[in-house]
């Protein structure tokens, strides 16, 4: 039986993962989230789509 | 007396902006989910997004990306994914937390969930820009 703390600990893994990811890209301009974020919003399905995925995130937390 | 100058008006824009979205976080954040306002209002900042997105479309940036590390942060929104969904799939949730359980724990407040709005606004203002 997994209790919580193992959940909350593989999330504790993913944001040091995250770190490391981030501290990688520091002066690296085209590695950072936000570069990525920009490639996918440069195609237009994909910009679409994450718009969508961002107003489902409104709708998940605010409204439902 | 000429015309006023072009920028000297953005300050102006950006002051009512902010003032806007502050405003809007502050209502939005007290209203209570599963109701009609909470639908409303969240539907109206969405499409404020959207129309932005929609007069931005036409003005792609070029982009820069560093491609390993972009595999890396899709192998990370993967595993960050996979995990959840396989929290998600187990019960009680009080002992299988999600991400979205963690989340509406903190907003649970007024000031909480006037934050999360503002920054839900802020993301998708950042992201109808590029």
């Amino acid at each position: 039986m997994i209790g919580a703390a193992a959940i909350l600990g593989g999330y504790a893994v993913l944001a040091v993962c995250a770190a490391v990811l981030l501290v990688r890209a520091c002066g690296r301009p085209g590695a950072t989230p936000a570069a990525y974020l920009t490639t996918v919003m440069h195609h237009p399905v994909g910009r679409w789509v994450l718009l969508l995925l961002w107003m489902w995130v409104g709708w998940h937390f605010f409204v439902r | 007396m000429g015309a006023p100058i072009e920028g000297s008006r953005w300050p102006w824009r950006a002051t009512a902006l902010v003032t806007v979205a502050l405003a809007y976080a502050g209502v939005a954040g007290g209203l209570r989910p599963f109701t009609w306002p909470a639908a409303v209002s969240t539907t109206l900042g969405g499409l404020a997004i959207f129309i932005l997105a929609w007069r931005h479309r036409a003005t792609p940036a070029p982009v820069r990306h560093d491609r390993g590390q972009l595999l890396a942060w899709t192998a990370w929104l993967a595993a960050v994914t996979g995990w959840e969904l396989w929290a998600l799939s187990m019960t009680p949730r009080s002992r299988h937390p999600t991400i979205s359980s963690l989340i509406n724990s903190a907003i649970e407040t007024h000031p909480g969930r006037s934050i999360a709005v503002l920054a839900w606004l802020a993301l998708g203002w950042w992201l109808a820009r590029r």
